[in-house]
C-alpha cells in the first residue's frame, strides 16, 4: 500500500493551517480569499509543498480557490556573548560582531498565519 | 477585509515535547534521538551500544520505522524493551513527532526500575527529523563517510540541531575521497558547539569514546534530576 498522504509532513501542517483559516473566516461570516503565511527558512517546511497542499485540500471546502502567499523568514539570532542581533545570510551561524558561536535562534523556525483576506457576507 | 492574525501554528507540538523532557528529568532518564540518512548505520550502532551497556544500565529503544519491524526485531534480540512506531500509519512517514512518542515514553518510564537511557531511532532522513524536538536531551547525528562531505551544507538544520556527530564507516575513507577536516569545518560553521567522534561500527573503532560520551551525558541528566 502506498498512499500519497504518507510522503510529506507538510500534509498534516497544511490541513492544520486550512482548518484555522476556514474557522477564522467562518467566525466572521466571511470566506477566505487569500492567506499570507510566514515560513521560517529553518522550519523544516518546504514552502512549495505547503502551498500546493493547502490549495489541493481547499478544494470542496469553503476556502476553495484560496490564494496562498508565502514570505520566507530568514533566521535571526542573538549572540549570547555580546548581545548582537543578526540575520543569518550565508551558511554561518557565528556572531558577525564578536565571532562567538553561542547564539540563540529567535526567528526562522516558525510557521505563522499572518493575514487572511476575507470576502463575503460581512467582509468586503 | 484583511484579518491580521499573526498566529503561530504549533506544528511541532512543542508543548508535548517539553512535557516529555520534564518526565525524563524527573526519572533521571537520558534520552538520545538518533538522526541520519537511511543506511548510515543507526541500527548497527544501537546493536553494539545496547550489547555493551545493557549489563550496566537499564536501556530501552523507541524505534521509528516507516513500514517494517525489521530493525525492531534486530534490537529485540538483545533483550531490551523496544517500542516500534510505524510512521506510515501515523500520517507522515518522514519523522517521529512528540505526539507519537509520548505514550511510548510514558510506558517505558513505568517499568521498574525505569530505564537509565532511552534511545530513539528516528526515521532515516536528514530533513524532517531535524525540525522536531521530541523532548530528547540530545540529537545525535550519525553520518557515514560514503555520504560525502557536502552534507552540512545541504542539511544545515540537521547539523545545527544536533549536539554530536558520529562519523561512521571511517574504514571506507580511503575509497571515498573523504576529507574529515572539511566536513568538520562546514559542520562547525552551522553549529559551533558541535562535537565529533570518528568510528567504524563494523571494526569497533571509536565505540569506547562513544560510550564515554553517553555516560558523561547520563551523569549530567542525573545531576540535573537531583536538583
Amino acid at each position: 500500500m502506498f498512499l500519497y498522504n504518507e510522503i510529506v509532513h507538510e500534509l498534516g501542517i497544511a490541513r492544520n493551517v486550512l482548518e484555522i483559516i476556514i474557522g477564522e473566516a467562518d467566525q466572521r461570516g466571511g470566506r477566505a480569499k487569500s492567506v499570507l503565511l510566514r515560513v521560517g527558512q529553518i522550519s523544516g517546511i518546504v514552502p512549495e509543498s505547503l502551498e500546493f497542499l493547502i490549495k489541493c485540500l481547499s478544494e470542496g471546502t469553503p476556502a476553495e480557490g484560496l490564494e496562498v502567499k508565502i514570505d520566507i523568514v530568514k533566521p535571526v539570532m542573538v549572540c549570547k556573548s555580546c548581545g548582537e542581533k543578526f540575520t543569518v545570510e550565508e551558511l554561518s551561524f557565528y556572531c558577525p560582531k564578536c565571532g562567538g558561536g553561542d547564539c540563540e535562534t529567535i526567528e526562522g523556525k516558525d510557521l505563522v498565519i499572518e493575514t487572511i483576506t476575507l470576502e463575503g457576507d460581512n467582509g468586503s | 477585509m484583511d484579518l491580521e492574525l499573526s498566529r503561530k501554528v504549533d506544528f511541532r507540538h512543542e508543548e508535548i515535547a517539553s512535557r516529555i523532557k520534564e518526565k525524563l528529568y524527573k526519572n533521571g532518564t537520558l534520552c538520545l534521538n538518533f538522526i541520519s540518512s537511511p543506511g548510515s548505520g543507526k541500527t548497527s550502532l544501537l546493536e553494539r551500544t545496547l550489547d555493551a551497556l545493557k549489563e550496566t544500565y537499564n536501556l530501552a529503544v523507541i524505534e521509528g520505522d516507516p513500514e517494517t519491524d525489521r530493525d525492531a526485531r534486530r534490537l529485540e534480540k538483545l533483550h531490551v524493551p523496544v517500542i516500534l512506531i510505524n510512521t506510515s500509519g501515523t500520517g507522515a512517514s518522514c519523522h517521529l513527532s512528540p505526539a507519537e512518542i509520548e505514550q511510548a515514553v510514558d510506558d517505558l518510564l513505568l517499568e521498574t526500575p525505569p530505564p537509565d537511557i532511552i534511545f530513539i531511532e528516528n526515521v532515516g532522513n536528514l530533513v524532517c527529523p531535524a525540525a522536531y524536538d521530541l523532548g530528547e536531551h540530545h540529537k545525535v547525528l550519525l553520518f557515514s563517510v560514503p555520504e560525502g562531505c557536502d552534507k552540512p551544507a545541504k542539511y544545515p538544520v540537521a547539523f545545527r540541531e544536533s549536539d554530536l556527530v558520529l562519523i561512521n564507516k571511517m574504514d571506507l575513507a580511503p575509497y571515498c575521497d573523504f576529507d574529515l577536516e572539511s566536513l568538520k569545518k562546514d559542520a562547525l560553521s552551522v553549529n559551533p558547539s558541535l562535537e565529533f567522534i570518528t568510528m567504524s561500527i563494523k571494526k569497533g573503532d571509536g565505540l569506547l569514546e562513544w560510550f564515554s560520551w553517553i555516560e558523561k551525558k547520563l551523569a549530567e541528566v542525573r545531576k540535573q534530576a537531583s536538583k
